[in-house]
């Protein structure tokens, strides 16, 4: 396993109060790992940690070896971070095709079109008339657009139809190759953690348990998760 | 058994789009009435247009009998017909005991204007004890006295479910009421939906989760592309193949 | 012919303000700000040129290139980077957004002020030589205004082009959902920037054109934006031809008017019509247009919501500063005193924008409207010229202001309440530079309108105890407004609009009881002001103190009570004290530092005392110790890689 998103004793949080306390975390290429925990537990804050939208007060966040701590968002994104975030993750007053336009950054969108074929009728309407799972559909098109080499998922199954869901997971284990990482945040899902080969489950800001999806499926689930 | 809530010929445009084209839907009492489809097959909007959230471009919604077709939702929940929302409309910095104390409040205008000048509520429109019930039933006691901005969504759509409950509802429109709910809560929610529909109560709402509906549905609409294409009990709506390729391959 | 000179010399004012209209527009449209700030900086652009070309004997073909390509967009820079970017990085509200921009023209205007004096000066240097250029006959027209209508169909194709590129597109997702935009790889700094550069060009642009045709004054060309307003919201703040048109149209108009005649009580209202069109077109536009809404702002939803100190109730010892504030004019001397009896007035009208704004989530600029109706009404009943109403007697009128005044909220509001967010500001504004054009500059109405307190209070002493009387009723009621089911239900609507209508809140009737409310809080406030000063005087409740009370009230805490009475004794303190513009200016800059002060001035006082003082214990009482980490081999090799190993590891059996 080589060197992916590494998080070292990182502090950080929403101005004066702190969601990670000291929190270190290893997320390898080649792997797709599970984050865990209640709400508040600080799966998200780790995924904004590591994409910069929320400034880290302390410790280092380094991508492949490299310190990406002070980096702002943008290079992040050039490096190879892609980020499906789990609230405001479409430009709700922008059409459909000017949102894939905005995400594809030239890209063809045929490949969202072709796991989604729900959005090609509704190119000309606005975002925020979709209903709540199209919506998720057109949130995950940068994923299906321009997979970097770290995929950050922050609860992306929420609103998806069951056989939307299930494309999207196909979608996942196309992705997972050994050049690429991905991170998958959510509260309980079977689904995903079927498929991580990595689990930690956050409380309060800390890790609580680090392990294998069988190993949790199979014992009791830690108290945190309940 | 006696229809609450009913509409002919619902049709709705979005932006030019056809969202809901002609649906009938009829809910009664003492039932729950489950609404399944894909993604984008007008299942809020269609609740949109039943709750007065939206006004339906073309047919008409009556509940108990009477046209409410054009009236707001607010007049709505007054009259017992009560609504959810999928993306969380919880008061956020409120405490979840008065989320819930607002609805309690609201089902009546009267007496609104008392407190400005200083009174104290009438003793019979206190209405505590309903609230105290409500957030019992609903497991939420623990949580009564947290700030709703801090709870995890799965709570928020169960506080969001005692909201409803409060403005004393005897319709039910419930929009994926238990998304983010592990499957031990969403047990417990279908429980307690099933003793809702036994206490008379229409209960309606969307779920994607099939196993659930065929536990708990008493009646399956199935939308697909604004339209409602089948009907009927779980038994027959669920097993019939076109319905299933529907919800699990792809469209089309 | 007469109509087509006419209707010439109306396209003359009608390209102005389209001009300064597509600025404030594209403005708009590529920073999701409403920059009230816009004619501010139109201005102090012209007097740049002025001061370039008459007193440093800079050649115009040097200067004015100088300073609309190169120093205006780097000012819109600047304002991007220390003002703005702050403010947009943490979502801040409409209402921060449109008081930061008020900030900007508080400052602009005050240097423009004290460096160029308040007078006007008709020698502003224009870019375009002055000819006329006949057409047929005696129509001429002057080559400004066809430089100016030029300029506009360039700036109008422009933006109707721009929108469709691929730039176009990324600034809409920037100013649509900043932090998505980033995510998505865009280069939103830079982005922001362009678009406020451009923004800040466009207005420089607009005065130096301007200035020449008007006089260069730092008021009247700051004040432009308000003809401009009209025309950005009949173009739905999104299309560029509407505003075109309807500014020309407004301007055709506008002179056409001045051919028509009336005789008797009609000329006043008639003369106002003419010279206040623009106003009266902005008032009728928001009234009466259908679908309105905020489509490039920022999440509207979100936007619309106000700052407030989440579920936190202000604690009592805070109440300590402003009784401080109110208790200081006890022990200065007598003519002191008669200064600091504006205190508990203005203090009263401020609260009553925390009422509409804080309590009740909208933002209203009227209340400059409101507090001079109430004085207006104070001195007419008073002396008993209120047609069908007696002289009414001592300290009842200051019962019936409110109740008078009342009505007319609602009559406003009726209308109003349909719009939210930035329309409903506009609404409120535009409503009170109506009633200021259209009542208090009518001497009709106006003139020798004495207000006296009554006479049990005449002396200064007793007012003041008076005045505290009455803002102490207002502070409990207002306390109850904010409590209990009432209360209950007004946050419900600030905190979703949606969800407090489901719950069965009929929205729309608390939404204008608080608007009714408000006003007629202000009303009594306006009363006591114009009683503690013994006068009626119109500029005492110009609409642009309006402005300023409601960012006086965003700064303190848009939600605090407490705030706003200290910020009246602050306003006025500085106002007796220091030299005159120094109160305005202090809040200008406040408003500056808005994305550093989430929340206003009160609550982040109270968030340092509380991290000083308890701090510690706080932030521990959040931190819940947690049991122990688990690791299982797998997880042990995983976090082997970040050096660290926490000290309370212990293995778990698989």
């Amino acid at each position: 396993m080589s060197s992916g998103i590494d998080l070292v004793r990182v502090r950080a949080g929403y101005g004066p109060v702190e969601a990670l306390h000291g929190i270190s975390l290893s997320f390898p290429l080649g792997s797709v790992v599970a984050l865990l925990g209640r709400n508040g537990a600080g799966k998200t804050s780790v995924l904004r940690a590591i994409d910069g939208s929320i400034p880290v007060a302390s410790g280092h966040v380094t991508w492949r070896g490299r310190d990406i701590t002070r980096l702002p968002t943008h290079e992040r994104v050039a490096a190879g971070l892609t980020v499906v975030p789990v609230e405001a993750n479409v430009f709700a007053g922008l059409s459909v095709a000017e949102n894939l336009s905005i995400f594809a950054r030239g890209a063809s969108i045929d490949r969202v079109h072709a796991v989604f074929p729900e959005l090609a009728s509704r190119g000309a309407q606005r975002a925020s008339t979709l209903s709540g799972g199209e919506r998720q559909m057109l949130a995950l098109a940068p994923i299906l657009l321009r997979p970097g080499a770290a995929l950050l998922l922050d609860e992306v199954t929420s609103g998806l139809s069951v056989g939307a869901a299930e494309r999207l997971h196909r979608v996942i284990d196309e992705l997972a190759t050994p050049q690429r990482v991905i991170v998958v945040a959510e509260q309980y899902q079977p689904d995903i953690v079927r498929r991580a080969d990595l689990v930690y489950v956050l409380s309060r800001g800390e890790l609580a348990w680090a392990g294998e999806a069988s190993e949790l499926v199979s014992g009791p689930p830690p108290a945190v998760l309940i | 058994m006696n229809p609450l809530l009913e509409a002919h010929g619902l049709t709705k445009r979005i932006d030019g789009v056809l969202i809901v084209d002609e649906v009938d839907f009829v809910a009664r009492a003492g039932q729950v009435t489950v609404i399944v489809g894909p993604n984008g097959a007008g299942k809020t909007t269609l609740f949109d247009c039943l709750s007065g959230v939206g006004t339906p471009d073309a047919g008409s919604v009556w509940h108990r009998g009477e046209d409410v077709t054009a009236l707001p939702s607010d007049a709505l929940a007054r009259r017992g017909l009560a609504r959810t929302f999928q993306r969380s409309s919880v008061f956020p910095t409120m405490t979840v005991a008065d989320n819930l104390m607002v609805a309690a409040e609201s089902h009546r205008r009267r007496g609104l204007l008392r407190g400005v000048v200083g009174m104290p509520e009438p003793r019979r429109l206190r209405h505590g004890a309903a609230v105290r019930e409500v957030l019992a039933d609903l497991g939420l006691t623990p949580a009564a006295h947290v700030v709703a901005g801090e709870l995890s969504p799965g709570t928020l759509h169960l506080v969001e479910l005692g909201r409803a409950l409060c403005t004393g509802p005897d319709t039910l429109l419930l929009d994926e009421p238990a998304s983010g709910l592990d499957d031990t809560e969403a047990e417990h929610l279908h429980q307690l939906l099933h003793r809702l529909a036994a206490r008379n109560l229409a209960v309606v709402m969307i779920e994607h989760d099939l196993r659930l509906v065929d536990e708990t549905a008493d009646v399956v609409y199935v939308m697909a592309a604004g339209r409602a294409v089948v009907s009927g009990s779980p038994k027959d709506v669920l097993r019939r193949a076109d319905v299933s390729s529907l919800l699990f391959g792809r469209p089309s | 012919m007469l109509t087509l000179e006419l209707a010439l010399a109306g396209l003359g004012i009608g390209s102005i303000a389209a001009l300064a209209g597509l600025g404030l527009l594209v403005t708009y449209r590529f920073t999701g700000v409403f920059n009230l700030a816009f004619g501010a900086i139109a201005m102090a652009t012209a007097y740049l040129l002025w001061q370039q070309v008459h007193v440093w004997h800079w050649p115009i073909g040097l200067a004015a290139p100088l300073d609309l390509l190169v120093i205006c967009p780097l000012f819109g820079v600047l304002l991007e980077r220390s003002v703005f970017r702050p403010l947009q990085r943490r979502g801040a509200s409409t209402a921060e957004q449109l008081v930061a921009s008020l900030g900007v023209l508080i400052v602009l205007l005050g240097m423009a002020t004290v460096i160029w004096g308040a007078q006007a000066r008709l020698d502003a240097p224009s870019i375009v030589p002055y000819r006329q250029l006949r057409l047929s006959g005696r129509l001429q027209v002057p080559l400004s205004t066809v430089v100016d209508l030029g300029v506009i169909v360039m700036v109008g194709l422009a933006l109707v082009i721009g929108q469709h590129t691929r730039l176009g597109l990324e600034v809409r997702a920037v100013v649509e959902r900043r932090s998505l935009a980033e995510l998505a790889g865009l280069r939103v700094n830079r982005v922001a920037a362009l678009g406020w550069a451009i923004g800040c060009a466009l207005a420089g642009i607009a005065g130096v054109l301007m200035a020449p045709t008007m006089r260069l004054q730092p008021q009247g060309l700051t004040l432009v934006m308000l003809e401009t307003m009209a025309v950005v919201v009949v173009a739905r703040l999104t299309s560029p031809l509407w505003a075109i048109a309807s500014a020309l149209l407004i301007g055709v108009g506008q002179a056409e008017l001045t051919r028509v005649r009336v005789n008797g009580s009609a000329e006043a209202l008639l003369d106002a019509l003419k010279s206040n069109l623009f106003v009266v077109v902005l008032l009728l536009a928001l009234l009466m247009l259908r679908r309105l809404d905020e489509r490039a702002a920022p999440d509207a939803g979100l936007a619309a919501r106000l700052p407030t100190a989440r579920g936190r109730v202000e604690a009592r010892a805070w109440w300590l500063l402003p009784a401080l504030t109110l208790t200081v004019p006890v022990l200065l001397s007598a003519q002191d005193r008669r200064t600091a009896l504006a205190v508990p007035a203005l203090a009263i009208v401020l609260v009553s924008v925390v009422v509409v704004s804080g309590y009740g989530g909208q933002i209203s600029l009227g209340q400059a409207g409101f507090a001079g109706l109430g004085a207006l009404v104070a001195g007419r009943l008073a002396a008993g010229t209120i047609p069908g109403l007696p002289r009414v007697p001592g300290a009842l009128v200051l019962v019936l202001v409110p109740l008078l005044v009342l009505p007319v909220g609602l009559l406003m509001g009726w209308p109003a309440i349909r719009r939210r967010g930035l329309f409903l500001a506009l609404t409120t504004f535009a409503f009170a530079v109506t009633i200021s054009r259209f009542v208090f500059d009518q001497p009709a109405i106006t003139t020798g309108v004495v207000v006296h307190p009554p006479d049990a209070f005449g002396s200064d002493n007793n007012f003041y105890v008076l005045e505290l009387l009455c803002l102490g009723i207002a502070l409990v009621l207002v306390h109850n407004l904010h409590t209990g089911r009432l209360g209950r239900a007004l946050t419900a609507v600030r905190d979703d609009e949606m969800g407090a209508q489901a719950s069965g809140i009929d929205v729309r009737f608390l939404k204008l009881l608080v608007l009714a409310a408000s006003a007629a809080l202000a009303a009594l406030g306006g009363a006591l002001l114009a009683m503690g000063s013994r006068a009626f005087d119109p500029s005492a409740f110009d609409p642009i103190l309006g402005l300023i009370w409601f960012a006086v009230v965003v700064v303190f805490g848009v939600d605090s009570a407490s705030g706003a009475v200290i910020g009246a004794g602050m306003l006025v303190a500085l106002d007796a004290g220091a030299p005159s513009g120094t109160s305005i200016l202090v809040i200008g800059v406040a408003a500056l530092f808005l994305g550093r002060l989430p929340g206003g001035l009160v609550h982040t006082l109270s968030r340092l005392v509380d991290a000083t003082m308890g701090g510690r214990v706080a932030a521990a009482s959040v931190r819940v110790p947690v049991a122990p980490t688990r690791l299982t081999p797998t997880g042990r090799r995983a976090l082997a890689r970040t050096l660290h190993r926490p000290s309370s590891v212990r293995g778990a059996a698989p």
